[in-house]
C-alpha cells in the first residue's frame, strides 16, 4: 500500500493505492495511483515539496512521482520569514 | 421594576466574571507548558474538536515515532542533526519561533522559513521543518532568511 499526503490546513489530504492490486489489473486501483500522479504534478507545480519517507530512513526528496513508495508527503511552497 | 434592575445587574456581572474568567485561562492556555506538553496530547483524542489539528497531531507522531514524539511533547522542541554538518543540530520550535542552528553545544544563528500560505497546523509545521532538512538542507538554508548572533535585539 502507499500514500500520498498533502499537508494543509485541513491538517493533511491523503490518496492511498494498492500497488499490487493495480498490478494485477484492479482497474480502482490503477485509478487511485493515476489520481494520486495528478495530485502530485498538481502540487508540484505549485511550488509544494516532495518527500519520500519510510520507517528508519531518512527523508528523501524526490521530483517524479514513485508509485513504489510506502509514503510521501507533500509540503507547501515555504519563504523565508 | 426593581426587579428587572436586578436582573439587569445581575446580567452584567455575570458577563464580567465570565470574561475575567476566560482571560484567567487564556494566560494560563498560552504559556508553554500547554502549549507543548498539554493541548498536543489532548488533540489526539477523537473529540477534539479541530479536526485539522487532531490529523496533523497524529501524522507528526505516526512519522516521528513514539520515543522522539515523547521528547517533543517533554522539550516543547524537535533536535534534527544536521545530514551534512558534524556537530550541527537544528531546533525546531514546536509553535511559533524560529529553528535555532546549535554547532557542538552553541547557539550560531536562527533560521526564519515558513509556509507561503496560512493555516497549517502548529504539527504539520514541525513536520514540514523536519523533512525539509532531512530531505534537502542546502534548498532549507538558501530558502531561510537567517538571523546571525550579531542581529539579535
Amino acid at each position: 500500500m502507499g500514500v500520498l499526503r498533502v499537508l494543509s490546513h485541513h491538517g493533511d489530504d491523503r490518496i492511498v493505492w494498492d500497488r499490487s492490486a493495480a498490478e494485477q489489473g484492479d482497474l480502482d486501483a490503477q485509478a487511485a495511483i493515476r489520481e494520486a500522479e495528478r495530485i502530485f504534478a498538481e502540487q508540484r507545480m505549485r511550488g509544494a515539496t516532495a518527500v519520500k519517507v519510510a520507517p528508519d530512513r531518512p527523508a528523501e526528496r524526490i521530483e517524479r512521482f514513485d508509485p513504489a513508495a510506502e509514503e510521501i508527503v507533500m509540503i507547501p511552497r515555504v519563504v523565508g520569514g | 421594576m426593581l426587579y428587572m434592575a436586578n436582573i439587569v445587574a445581575g446580567s452584567i456581572i455575570t458577563v464580567i466574571l465570565l470574561m475575567l474568567l476566560l482571560k484567567f485561562v487564556g494566560l494560563f492556555a498560552d504559556t508553554p507548558f500547554f502549549r507543548t506538553r498539554v493541548w498536543p496530547q489532548l488533540r489526539l483524542h477523537p473529540w477534539w474538536p479541530a479536526p485539522a489539528e487532531r490529523t496533523a497531531e497524529t501524522l507528526l507522531r505516526h512519522l516521528l515515532g513514539q520515543e522522539q514524539y515523547l521528547t517533543l511533547c517533554m522539550n516543547g522542541y524537535l533536535d534534527v542533526p544536521s545530514p551534512s554538518i558534524p556537530g550541527r543540530i537544528y531546533r525546531i520550535p514546536r509553535g511559533p519561533g524560529q529553528v535555532q542552528v546549535i554547532e557542538h553545544n552553541e547557539l550560531r544563528e536562527r533560521l526564519c522559513v515558513q509556509p507561503a500560505s496560512n493555516g497549517l497546523p502548529d504539527a504539520d509545521v514541525v513536520l514540514m521543518h523536519k523533512l525539509l532538512i532531512e530531505s534537502d538542507e542546502r534548498a532549507y538554508l538558501l530558502t531561510a532568511n537567517h538571523f546571525p548572533r550579531a542581529i539579535w535585539y
